[in-house]
């Protein structure tokens, strides 16, 4: 075990070399040069130029990719173009509210949409599936703006619960989180319904019931693991979308978090920051789909690593 | 077990309706003066760099930083920090005398050796090749020269006509910023004369602003804090607005007025901003490079029927490019009607191959710029030009204006200066937009015109100057000049917005709704 | 003689079952509406979807009434003709991004799952490498490069979403691996194309199948996203994601621009996802209801 974990994190090292390389020469080539879009439009091309060789862009490209990869072996993430403070400080502005944020929604959808899916599957074919079914269709068939809007229009300008935008308090953390874990919620449901179908038909359970346990525990113990595998890869794959920042929820919730964030930053080309944020992303990503490959292993024993 | 679920169930009942009372409850509140006022706004603010900053940042920031002058909404310049000045027979030396008593927020004195650093530093910026903003609006600077505690002079090499325009836009900052900075960028909140104090600033989030018990002028400001919202939906604005989580909001689209107008507790309000819409033209390329091809373009827009649908008629269709309230405003210049005939024909004449023409549109956050490039669009192709729009996204759209990739370009101007000498010299003479225009009597008479200080004759050559590129159509068609609006709830009094999109807030007043 | 009868009458009963099921029934019927609804677009409106007619925007529908079924944009454009002509590019959009997306990632989800070792690593990490790099950066900063057009937005997308599939696939073959059905079958010397295609892909097609309805309507709506970013589909062209992005702004004052491309979207989403779970529960072997 110990020996597969030190083999994933070596592996982790060069898929995030992969991932910085990638994304440096990917804003390089779009059109659009960092310098002249920081300097006012009346700048001369010297101007641009002197400003060019201040930030290094004149050098040749395995010198500027040189010099970020030693900036980063000694934890400097470089200084934003945009912002002139350090990248750093400017995720760590953003990264807590987008994590908040995702954090609660991704909670949101388990805690609504595990439960959703069991009840869905156990009452298969009558009124309560349906009704949840349908939830689930409609969570997953709207715009996201679509849907932010229109709870807002509900919940905060018809019915005062709720502010219509910003950050602070709990309460204006509510609309948004339900409108980004809305589709997510609707996914996990589905397959879990799906899942527990396939397993409540299993040969096991029959057994199982034949031998007299109470249909709650034979449910629970036995069929839950195994439907947990695909839950806990759809799991792993929000964190990272999340992770990025939803942009259309932060946009219309007036939510100041990286999607926004790095929205101006490729913008304005602010190479530094829009590489630094992605090697982060990069890492938790990879940390949590190590994490889901060990809970397949304990989720379902027979796999063999 | 069920006793169990009966419990959880009032529980979770108690704890529901105690968050269903806590709105009711909040918005309780007796009469009185309120001591926030919280402004929202869809304009980032991306620096704490008072020389580097676009117009609108400039709006909220003057209330920390003051100029030496400021422009009123009629277009005269009023004193602030300067009290007053002269000018030189040859009008290569100006003399400002300052207001006396004038401190920064931290205590120390703002003299002339400081509004003198502030200008030296913009010249200072371009020699050492990092230049400001409005470095360009001080090439001509020779030298700044202290003459005492409460006056300096501004010696130029040549007559600069707009400076006191220019200075309006320039926010003082105490000369040991500027000696620790330099030309770099600052990225520290600085003290300002101002009537507040810059307690925050949060990208992507906005600014908290406390009043400055210093400030030269009594008992301002009214409301003792000043908060800066940032949007980037307008529909998240406007409903914070109606919520009252916001007081003012500005700029709102006319999509959003039917609804503001139609809410009891919220005022909108309009003004004509000084800012002209165009659309660019690539001169030195075929087909525009044939006058009758760009003549058959201004025949084929619909300048009417855009101001009077998509605008709702809050706007006025234009011919020339200086705005209503702008010195050199040439109304004798009548905005183009649509015949589309004359523009087939034209269009005709000009020899025009059916090339496939670029046309680029900003990126799309808002839609009144997207209909309008749709709507051109369409009226070109009626016209038999074989056009082909495409919205850019932000940094792509200023690259390709910047290198002439394109054939036509729609964009919109704003005069924060409140004249247009900045724009000549920028979008035509030094032809920023790569427009390829060249027209010798068109710009020795716009370099004059920046050397002219006495308005009368400026407005005669701003005249000439317009005629010509009326008539040359070149190197922009102008369009329209639209109506600016915003919206601010009842309870708020004294808040005006300023043609050239600045605010002014120290006077506010704000009761508790 | 007897076998052919046989063979007949299992066609028949598989049929007789399909058409049993509501779900197949009624989301394949919504289906075939939009499919027709998009071929023969041009024959059932005769306006044109890119006409603007400045005079008449933002009309409430008219229904039979008036010459706008459905109304008009902020342009005067016929809401009901765009619908139509817009059906045609998203539901291409959506099918061809996909398929795209899916063969890519269920191919190498088998690959990685099968073989494991090596390859699953290098595999793996792609998939994460892919993952981090945020979907709007890249798109942006590929659209940039390649100019906006219905295909590059296709492909940007694909590239973009095939991990999805990649990785449920991926761990779904582990558990099967290791299961003693396809320890019987390796033993008695099935050839591995057998064993991908019989005993893998047969048993994975229920997940696939769930999740491919529900990327249908995500992929239209992040195409919608893309050009309310301003990197999406070119205004010459009518598609249902950019007209809701296009009517955000109206929902309050001229609720049919958003509404009735939004419904559309709702509709094919959901027919997708009732026949995406009718063909579930006919595919499954062990289920006889």
């Amino acid at each position: 075990m110990t020996l597969y974990i030190l083999k994933r994190l070596g592996q982790a090292l060069v898929a995030m070399f992969v991932v910085a390389l990638a994304v440096f020469l990917l804003i390089r080539w779009a059109p659009g040069d960092p310098a002249r879009l920081m300097l006012p439009e009346t700048a001369s091309k010297e101007e641009v130029e002197a400003l060019r060789v201040r930030l290094g862009l004149d050098r040749p490209l395995p010198v500027q990719f040189g010099w970020f990869l030693k900036d980063l072996v000694n934890l400097d993430l470089g200084t934003s173009f945009f912002y002139n403070r350090p990248v750093a400080e400017i995720i760590g502005l953003h990264f807590p509210r987008t994590a908040l944020l995702g954090g609660v929604s991704l909670v949101l959808s388990l805690v609504i949409g595990i439960p959703l899916g069991i009840i869905a599957a156990v009452k298969e074919g009558r009124l309560a599936d349906f009704v949840a079914m349908g939830f689930a269709v409609i969570g997953q068939s709207v715009p996201i703006f679509w849907l932010g809007f229109m709870l807002v229009l509900v919940f905060s300008i018809k019915f005062h619960w709720f502010p219509t935008s910003g950050t602070g308090t709990w309460q204006h953390l509510v609309l948004p989180a339900t409108t980004l874990s809305a589709f997510t919620m609707a996914l996990i449901s589905r397959l879990v319904r799906s899942g527990m179908l396939d397993i409540l038909g299993e040969d096991y359970i029959r057994t199982a019931r034949a031998k007299g346990l109470s249909e709650a525990l034979v449910i629970l113990r036995h069929g839950f693991r195994n439907l947990m595998i695909p839950v806990v890869t759809v799991v792993g794959m929000s964190v990272g979308v999340l992770l990025a920042g939803s942009v259309v929820t932060e946009a219309v919730f007036a939510w100041p978090g990286v999607g926004l964030m790095i929205m101006t930053a490729v913008s304005a080309r602010d190479y530094p920051l829009i590489q630094a944020f992605t090697l982060f992303v990069a890492f938790v990503v990879i940390c949590v789909n190590l994490i889901v490959d060990l809970l397949y292993v304990y989720l379902d024993p027979r796999i063999r690593l | 077990m069920r006793q169990m679920f009966k419990l959880h169930g009032v529980f979770f009942l108690l704890v529901l309706i105690g968050c269903l009372l806590y709105g009711p409850v909040t918005r309780a509140a007796e009469k009185g003066m309120a001591d926030e006022l919280i402004i929202g706004a869809t304009t980032g603010l991306r620096t704490l760099e008072v020389h580097w900053m676009g117009a609108q940042e400039i709006a909220l920031n003057w209330h920390v930083y003051e100029p030496l002058v400021w422009l009123d909404s009629d277009g005269s310049i009023k004193p602030l920090l300067a009290e007053s000045w002269t000018v030189s027979n040859d009008g290569l030396e100006w003399l400002f005398k300052l207001r006396p008593g004038v401190k920064f927020s931290d205590g120390t004195d703002f003299d002339a050796e400081d509004a003198a650093a502030n200008i030296q530093r913009q010249v200072d910026s371009i020699v050492k090749k990092e230049p400001t903003s409005f470095a360009f609006m001080y090439a001509d600077v020779a030298k700044v020269e202290v003459v005492n505690k409460l006056t300096f002079k501004v010696v130029c090499k040549e007559r600069i006509g707009p400076l006191l325009n220019y200075l309006s836009i320039l926010l003082m900052i105490p000369k040991e910023a500027v000696e620790k900075w330099g030309p770099k960028r600052i990225t520290e909140i600085l003290p300002g004369t101002g009537p507040y104090i810059k307690k925050s600033q949060v990208p992507n989030m906005g600014a908290e602003l406390v009043a400055n018990p210093k400030y030269w002028q009594k008992g301002l400001p009214a409301v003792s804090r000043l908060t800066y919202r940032e949007f980037v939906e307008e529909a998240t604005m406007v409903n914070a607005l109606r919520r009252g989580e916001v007081d003012v909001i500005q700029p709102v689209n006319h999509e959003f007025h039917p609804l503001l107008k139609a809410d009891k507790n919220i005022t909108v309000e309009s003004f004509l901003p000084y800012e002209m819409i165009f659309v660019a033209l690539k001169c030195d390329k075929a087909p525009f490079n044939n006058l009758k091809a760009r003549q058959a373009f201004n025949y084929a827009v619909d300048r009417k029927l855009i101001v009077d649908t998509l605008l709702k008629g809050q706007g006025r269709p234009v011919g020339a490019f200086i705005q209503e309230g702008m010195p050199g405003y040439a109304p004798q210049l009548k905005a183009p009607a649509r015949d589309l005939a004359k523009a087939r024909q034209l269009l005709k004449e000009s020899g025009y191959d059916g090339r496939k023409l670029k046309f680029i549109g900003p990126p799309g956050w808002y839609t009144a710029t997207r209909e309008s490039c749709e709507a051109i669009t369409a009226m070109m192709q009626e016209a038999g030009f074989n056009v082909e729009l495409t919205f850019l996204e932000g940094g792509a759209f200023t690259n390709a204006r910047l290198t002439g990739a394109f054939d036509l370009h729609f964009l919109g101007s704003r005069a924060i200066t409140g004249e247009p000498q900045r724009y000549l010299d920028e979008r035509v003479v030094t032809d920023l937009y790569k427009s390829g225009w060249v027209h010798k009597e068109c710009f020795d008479l716009i370099k004059e015109a920046g050397r002219t200080i006495d308005p009368k004759a400026k407005e005669k050559l701003y005249f000439r100057i317009q005629e010509i590129m009326y008539n040359e159509v070149a190197p922009q068609a102008f369009l329209h000049q639209a109506n600016g609006f915003y919206a601010y709830r009842n309870n708020v009094k004294n808040f005006k917005m300023l043609p050239t999109f600045t605010f002014y807030a120290p006077g506010v007043v704000k009761y508790k709704e | 003689m007897l076998d052919n009868r046989k063979v007949i009458s299992e066609r028949k009963k598989k049929i007789q079952r399909i058409l049993r099921n509501p779900r197949i029934v009624w989301g394949g019927l919504v289906i075939v509406v939009l499919l027709f609804g998009a071929v023969f677009a041009p024959y059932l409106s005769s306006k044109d979807p890119l006409k603007q007619n400045l005079l008449s925007r933002l009309m409430a529908p008219q229904g039979f009434s008036g010459p706008h079924l459905l109304g008009t944009d902020s342009l005067g454009r016929d809401i009901f003709s765009r619908i139509l002509y817009g059906a045609r590019i998203s539901l291409t959009v959506g099918f061809l991004t996909v398929i795209i997306s899916g063969v890519i990632g269920v191919m190498l989800g088998l690959f990685a799952g099968y073989y494991k070792g090596k390859t699953d690593s290098i595999l793996s990490r792609a998939a994460d490498i892919q993952l981090s790099i945020p979907v709007i950066i890249m798109a942006i900063v590929l659209l940039a490069m390649v100019g906006p057009s219905v295909f590059n937005i296709i492909m940007v997308m694909a590239i973009s979403r095939w991990m999805l599939y990649f990785r449920l696939v991926r761990s779904l073959v582990f558990s099967l691996m290791a299961s003693p059905m396809i320890d019987a079958a390796r033993v008695i010397g099935v050839s591995r194309r057998r064993l991908f295609v019989k005993h893998l892909l047969a048993n994975l097609w229920t997940p696939i199948i769930v999740v491919t309805t529900q990327q249908m309507a995500q992929i239209i709506l992040l195409e919608a996203t893309l050009s309310f970013l301003g990197v999406g589909i070119p205004p010459s062209v009518p598609s249902w994601g950019m007209m809701v992005s296009q009517g955000r702004n109206y929902i309050e004052t001229a609720w049919w621009v958003i509404t009735f491309p939004g419904l559309a979207i709702f509709v094919a989403t959901l027919a997708i996802n009732f026949v995406g779970d009718g063909l579930r529960d006919f595919l499954d072997p062990r289920r006889r209801f």
